[in-house]
């Protein structure tokens, strides 16, 4: 059930989706915010329980072909409401030392190459990892701006949404 | 009224390790890739899924 005050609750949907190389069965978690933010994450359904799932590495090498599922999962929600944008945080491998991470990086190589500019803006925030592609029609009729994406995600940060299911 | 002191950078680790020593804002700032950042990155061979 979902209350009518987006504020008071964290929306989260959950996708499920299984590597046909690697056997592996992997959860999306697509968080919803106000101003039509979606907030990404993803992990394998192996590591579903440990507070590092989202640095684990599976040595599976198919990096690609997870993202791409995971694309397939925004282009769904793009096609259900065309003004969506979205975020997510490209988490450090366990040993990451300073600067972009190896998944930033990747991240970052995938969204340009995978997606133009005349539907979303892209940006980050390299200190922190954050990678967002903010809908460019609501940006360009300045229905969003970046300030209000940076306060919606600081919030996440500052724990604002505390309830963490462990 | 005293000049405010000017970093001297010359290279990128340099640049990365002075931003660090000033004291910023706390919080998350978004910066927009550029079209010279997108040419950099971007693979062409994949394909736009959107324009």
């Amino acid at each position: 059930m979902r209350s009518t005050d987006a504020s008071t609750l964290r929306i989260i949907d959950l996708w499920s989706f299984k590597s046909s190389k690697s056997n592996k069965r992997y959860i999306v978690e697509i968080e919803h915010f106000s101003n039509n933010f979606l907030g990404l994450k993803f992990y394998w359904k192996g590591v579903a329980d440990s507070k590092e799932r989202y640095s684990y590495l599976t040595y599976d090498y198919e990096p690609r072909t997870i993202v791409m599922s995971c694309i397939m999962i925004m282009l769904d929600y793009f096609k259900n409401d065309n003004c969506i944008s979205f975020g997510f945080v490209a988490a450090p491998n366990l040993n990451d030392t300073d600067g972009p991470n190896k998944r930033f990086r990747f991240y970052r190589r995938m969204m340009l190459s995978i997606f133009g500019s005349r539907t979303f803006a892209q940006g980050y925030d390299i200190e922190n990892s954050i990678y967002v592609l903010i809908n460019r029609k609501m940006l360009d009729s300045r229905l969003i701006s970046l300030s209000e994406i940076e306060k919606e995600i600081n919030k996440l940060y500052e724990g604002e949404f505390s309830i963490v299911i462990e | 009224m005293k000049p405010l002191k000017k970093h001297n950078v010359k290279s990128v680790n340099a640049a990365r390790k002075a931003a660090k020593s000033v004291a910023r804002t706390p919080g998350i700032h978004i910066t927009l890739v550029s079209e010279k950042e997108r040419e950099l990155y971007r693979v062409p061979s994949y394909g736009y899924l959107l324009p």
